[in-house]
C-alpha cells in the first residue's frame, strides 16, 4: 500500500545525495562537541572550581543553556501538536522539523543539570533522597515524562514514512534496518492509518499540558525560591509563552536553512514563514507584555534588593545585554514582523535569528544578575564563565545543529505521508468541485 | 561514500585525541587558604587547660566557615615550641586539628583528635598519611604528645583545650623550625562516617606580631518561634571592653537535617548589632550559631544558642500537611499521562497487528538506489 503512495524526490533526494560540505560541515561541529567534551572531562577532574561559578552565583551558563534548550523544546509542541489539534492543514510540511527539534533539544536541555552538578553521579540522590517538595523533583519528572512524550509523538508520524522508504529505496542497511525497525508490519491499510491517526491525536492532545507543565514546573524552580526577580507569579506563564516564542523562532531558522539546503521551497512556502511570522509577532508582544509587568511592578515597590537588581540590569553590568535584548530581540523582530516589506522569507528568518539570542540572552539575565544581587547588606557577587563553561555551551549549540543535520539525513525532514494525504485531499476537493459544475 | 568514511574516521579520531589528551589550560584551584595571620609566641604566661577560653587567654583565633568551628591559638617559646590550642566545636563527635609543618601542604599530616565521653576529653595522638588513614602515634611505635587535654560539654557546642609541641622528637609528628609556618585543617566526624574538611589554612610565626583584641558576639533568637513564620535573630558584636563594634561582618548560620544552613553576612550597625531573617519550615530546637571572622587586630569570636521553634498550628498552613493528599494527585496525573503514552502505543501495536488490507508486497515495487 505505501509503495503506492506517490512521493516527491525533492524530499527523498537529501537522503539519497550528500555533498562533501555536509561532512566537513559535520566534521565542525563534530570538533566544537569535542572541544566541548574536552571542558567537561577537565571539570570532571578539576571540579567546578574550573568555571566561574562560585558560592553567590552559584548558577550560570549552564542553567541559563538548561532553560533556553527547554524552551526551544516547545517547538514541536505548537507548531505539532496544537496546529494538528485545531486542524491547521498549513503545518504539514514543518511538522517534522519541529517534532525533531523538540526531542533533540529536550536531550540536550536533560544533560545541563548534569553538567551543573560538578559530580554526576549526584544525580542518584534525587532518586534516593527525592523529596515530594522539592521543584527539582517536580523537574525531573516532568522533563522525563515530556522527553518520552515527545519521542513517541516524533516516531508515530514517522511509521508511513519508514514503511516508504522501506519499501521503494535502497539507502544502505543501517537506514533499512531504521526503517524495518519503526514500520515493522505497516501496509498502509485503512485500519492501521484509523490506528495511526487515533494513536496521534491522543499524542497530541496529551503533550500540550505536559509540555506547558515542564516549563511552568522550570519557572517554579526560580518562582518557588525567595529571591530578588524571580519571586513573582507571573514566571509560570511568562516561561511558557517565552519558550513557544524560542520554540517558533528556531522553527524558522531550521526551515529557512532547510529550505535553502535541501531545495523544499515547493513545501516551505512564504505562506508558511508569514503564518509562523505572525505567530511570533504575537509571541514577541506577549513577551514585551509581560517583560514590562515583571519589571514595572518591581520598579515601583522599589524595595532595596528590587531596585539594586533594576539598576544592575538597566544600567549596571548587565545594561548592554538587557537593552541588546530588549531593543535588538524584542521590539527590532516586531517592527520586521509588522511591516508588510520586512515580511518576506529573509525579513522572518532575520527577525528568528535575533528572537533566538534575545532569549538566550534573556535566559542569562534571568539567572545570573538575580543570583549576584546579594541577599544580605554584603558583597556582590561575580560571575565570569570560563573557557570551559563556554566550550560546553557551544557544544550544546553545535550538537544540536549536528543531531538535527544527522536526523535529516536519516528520515525526510518533510512528512511524505502527511504532505501526500494534503495534496490527496486538495485534488478530491478538486474533483468534486468540477462534478457540481459539470 | 569512500570521502565520508575518511570524514568520519577523522572526527573520530579528533574527538577520541580531545578526550585523552590534557586540557589545553592548566586550571588553577578555585579554592585556596584564606587566612594568612601571625600567631603570638610570649614567654611567660600561658592558656590555663581549664575547658574555659577566656578573654586574653589565646593571642591568635581563627573562624573556619565550613567546619564551624573557633580555633585558638597561642604558642610558648620554649624548646618544644608548644602550641596551646583552644577549639570551640559545635559538633558531638570527634573532632580533629590537623597540622603539617611543611612549605607545601601534601596531605601527610599530625593529627589530634578530640572527643566528650561522660564529661571526660577523649584525645588522641595520631597521623594520617596523604593516602594513609588516622593510626594512633603509639600504634606506630611513636609517642602521645598531647598535653594537659582539658573540655566542657555544653548542649550546643564543646571546647577543648590541649597543648602539643610543634618541634617534636616523634617523627610522626611536626618537626616546626624556630618562627616557621605551618599548615592546619580542621575536620569532624558525620554521621554517615568520613570525616568532613576544612580547606588548608596557613599560619605564620611572627617575631614580633601584635597581639589581637578579644571580641565577644552575643546572639538573641526572639521568643514565640513558629514554624514557617520568620523569625529575626539578633547578633551584637562587642570589643573586650564591651563597646559595640560596627560595620563589621557577622554571620549567622542554623543546623539543618542536611548540614549547616548559612544565612548569610550582615554589617553590625552603630550599636554593634545584626540581623538575620529565618523562616524554619518545621518545629523543634535548631541550633543556631553566629561568628565574626575577625579583621584590624580584632580576634575572630562565635555564639552558639538553641532556637526553640512550635511547630506550625492547625490551620495556619496553606498547604495539606499531610503529603499524602499531594501525592495521590501527582500520582494521578503523572499517571494518566503515562498511561495515555501506553495507550497510543497500544493503538499503534494493534494497527500494526491489523489484517493487511488494500495492499499489494512492498515487494511489487522495485526499489531506488
Amino acid at each position: 500500500m505505501e509503495a503506492e503512495t506517490p512521493v516527491d524526490p525533492i524530499l527523498v533526494r537529501p537522503l539519497q545525495r550528500t555533498t562533501w560540505r555536509f561532512y566537513v560541515l559535520c566534521g565542525v561541529l563534530a570538533a566544537v562537541v569535542a572541544v566541548g567534551v574536552a571542558g567537561y572531562v577537565t571539570q570532571l577532574q578539576t571540579g567546578l572550581s574550573v568555571t566561574g561559578l562560585n558560592d553567590k552565583v552559584s548558577w550560570g551558563l549552564y542553567i541559563s543553556n538548561f532553560v533556553f534548550f527547554i524552551g526551544i523544546s516547545h517547538a514541536g509542541t505548537l507548531i505539532s501538536a496544537i496546529l494538528r489539534v485545531s486542524g491547521a492543514e498549513w503545518r504539514r510540511p514543518i511538522t517534522r522539523m519541529a517534532e525533531s527539534i523538540t526531542v533533540i533539544a529536550i536531550v540536550i536541555a536533560a544533560v545541563f543539570p548534569i553538567i551543573d552538578l560538578g559530580r554526576p553521579d549526584r544525580i542518584a540522590n534525587v532518586f534516593l533522597y527525592g523529596r515530594i517538595e522539592s521543584a527539582i523533583l517536580w523537574d525531573f519528572v516532568s522533563i522525563f515524562t515530556y522527553m518520552t512524550g515527545s519521542i513517541i509523538y516524533l516516531s508515530l508520524p514517522m511509521i508511513p514514512d519508514a514503511a516508504i522508504l522501506r519499501a521503494k529505496y535502497r539507502l544502505g542497511r543501517f537506514r533499512a534496518f531504521l526503517y524495518k525497525l519503526l514500520a515493522r508490519r505497516w501496509t498502509g491499510s485503512r485500519l492501521q492509518r484509523i490506528g495511526l491517526r487515533k494513536a496521534i491525536g491522543l499524542m497530541a492532545i496529551i503533550i500540550i499540558p505536559v509540555a506547558v507543565s515542564v516549563h511552568t514546573v522550570v519557572s517554579w524552580i526560580f518562582g518557588m525560591t525567595l529571591r530578588v526577580g524571580w519571586h513573582t507569579a507571573i514566571y509560570g506563564p511568562y516561561f511558557v509563552v517565552g519558550a513557544i516564542f524560542s520554540g517558533i523562532a528556531t522553527i524558522i531558522v531550521a526551515m529557512a536553512v532547510f529550505r535553502r539546503v535541501y531545495h523544499l521551497e515547493k513545501y516551505l512556502t512564504l505562506k508558511h514563514f508569514r503564518n509562523l511570522g505572525l505567530l511570533l509577532l504575537a509571541l514577541d508582544i506577549a513577551i514585551i507584555y509581560f517583560s514590562l509587568s515583571d519589571y514595572l511592578t518591581a520598579a515601583y515597590g522599589s524595595q532595596t534588593q528590587d531596585v539594586r537588581w533594576l539598576a544592575a540590569l538597566s544600567t549596571g553590568p548587565y545594561a548592554v545585554l538587557f537593552w541588546g535584548m530588549f531593543i535588538g530581540g524584542f521590539i527590532l523582530p516586531a517592527v520586521l514582523l509588522s511591516l508588510k516589506r520586512t515580511r518576506s522569507v529573509a525579513g522572518i528568518t532575520i527577525a528568528a535569528i535575533l528572537v533566538a539570542v534575545a532569549m538566550w540572552v534573556e535566559r542569562f539575565l534571568i539567572v545570573v544578575p538575580t543570583m549576584a544581587v546579594p541577599q544580605v547588606p554584603f558583597d556582590w557577587g561575580v560571575y565570569q564563565p570560563t573557557w570551559v563553561e563556554w566550550s560546553i555551551t557551544a557544544a550544546s549549540v553545535a550538537g544540536f545543529a549536528l543531531l538535527y543535520a544527522i536526523f535529516s539525513k536519516l528520515f525526510p525532514i518533510v512528512s511524505m505521508w502527511e504532505v501526500a494525504e494534503e495534496t490527496e485531499a486538495l485534488a478530491e476537493v478538486v474533483a468534486e468541485g468540477e462534478r457540481v459544475t459539470t | 561514500m569512500r570521502a565520508a568514511g575518511v570524514v568520519l574516521a577523522m572526527c573520530g579520531l579528533l574527538i577520541g585525541a580531545l578526550l585523552v589528551l590534557p586540557a589545553p589550560v592548566d586550571i588553577a584551584p578555585g579554592a585556596q587558604a584564606s587566612h594568612r595571620g601571625d600567631i603570638l609566641c610570649p614567654a611567660g604566661a600561658q592558656p590555663t587547660g581549664d575547658g574555659v577560653l577566656a578573654p586574653e587567654e589565646y593571642m591568635e583565633n581563627f573562624f573556619d566557615p565550613q567546619t564551624k568551628t573557633l580555633v585558638s591559638f597561642h604558642c610558648l617559646e620554649d624548646a618544644n615550641r608548644t602550641m596551646h590550642v583552644g577549639l570551640i566545636s559545635p559538633w558531638p563527635g570527634w573532632t580533629e586539628l590537623r597540622f603539617q609543618a611543611t612549605d607545601e601542604w601534601n596531605g601527610s599530616y599530625n593529627v589530634v583528635r578530640l572527643s566528650m565521653a561522660g564529661g571526660e576529653v577523649v584525645a588522641l595522638d595520631g597521623y594520617r598519611g596523604a593516602t594513609t588513614p588516622f593510626v594512633d602515634d603509639l600504634t606506630l611505635g611513636g609517642t602521645y604528645d598531647v598535653i594537659g587535654a582539658a573540655g566542657a560539654s555544653g548542649s550546643e557546642h564543646q571546647i577543648y583545650e590541649f597543648a602539643f609541641p610543634l618541634f617534636s622528637n616523634d617523627v610522626y609528628d611536626s618537626r616546626l623550625t624556630l618562627n616557621g609556618s605551618f599548615y592546619f585543617q580542621l575536620a569532624y566526624a558525620t554521621d554517615e562516617g568520613p570525616f568532613m574538611e576544612s580547606q588548608p589554612h596557613f599560619i605564620q610565626i611572627g617575631q614580633f606580631p601584635t597581639p589581637g583584641t578579644p571580641t565577644s558576639l552575643e546572639l538573641t533568637p526572639p521568643p514565640g518561634n513558629v514554624a514557617l513564620e520568620v523569625a529575626e535573630v539578633l547578633v551584637t558584636l562587642r570589643d573586650e571592653r564591651g563597646q559595640p563594634l560596627s560595620l563589621r561582618p557577622v554571620s549567622a548560620f542554623v543546623r539543618t537535617t542536611f548540614g549547616f544552613l548559612d544565612l548569610g553576612i550582615s554589617s553590625t550597625n552603630a550599636q554593634g548589632v545584626a540581623s538575620f531573617d529565618y523562616a524554619p519550615r518545621d518545629g523543634g530546637s535548631f541550633l543556631m550559631g553566629a561568628a565574626f571572622p575577625g579583621e584590624d587586630g580584632h580576634l575572630a569570636s562565635v555564639s552558639w544558642v538553641s532556637l526553640v521553634v512550635s511547630a506550625v498550628g492547625e490551620g495556619l498552613s496553606l498547604l495539606p500537611r499531610d503529603l499524602l493528599v499531594i501525592q495521590t494527585l501527582i500520582v494521578l496525573v503523572v499517571g494518566l499521562v503515562w498511561g495515555t503514552y501506553g495507550y497510543s502505543l497500544f493503538l499503534v501495536r494493534q494497527a500494526l497487528r491489523a489484517p493487511q488490507q488494500e495492499g499489494r508486497s512492498r515487494n511489487d515495487t522495485e526499489p531506488h538506489e
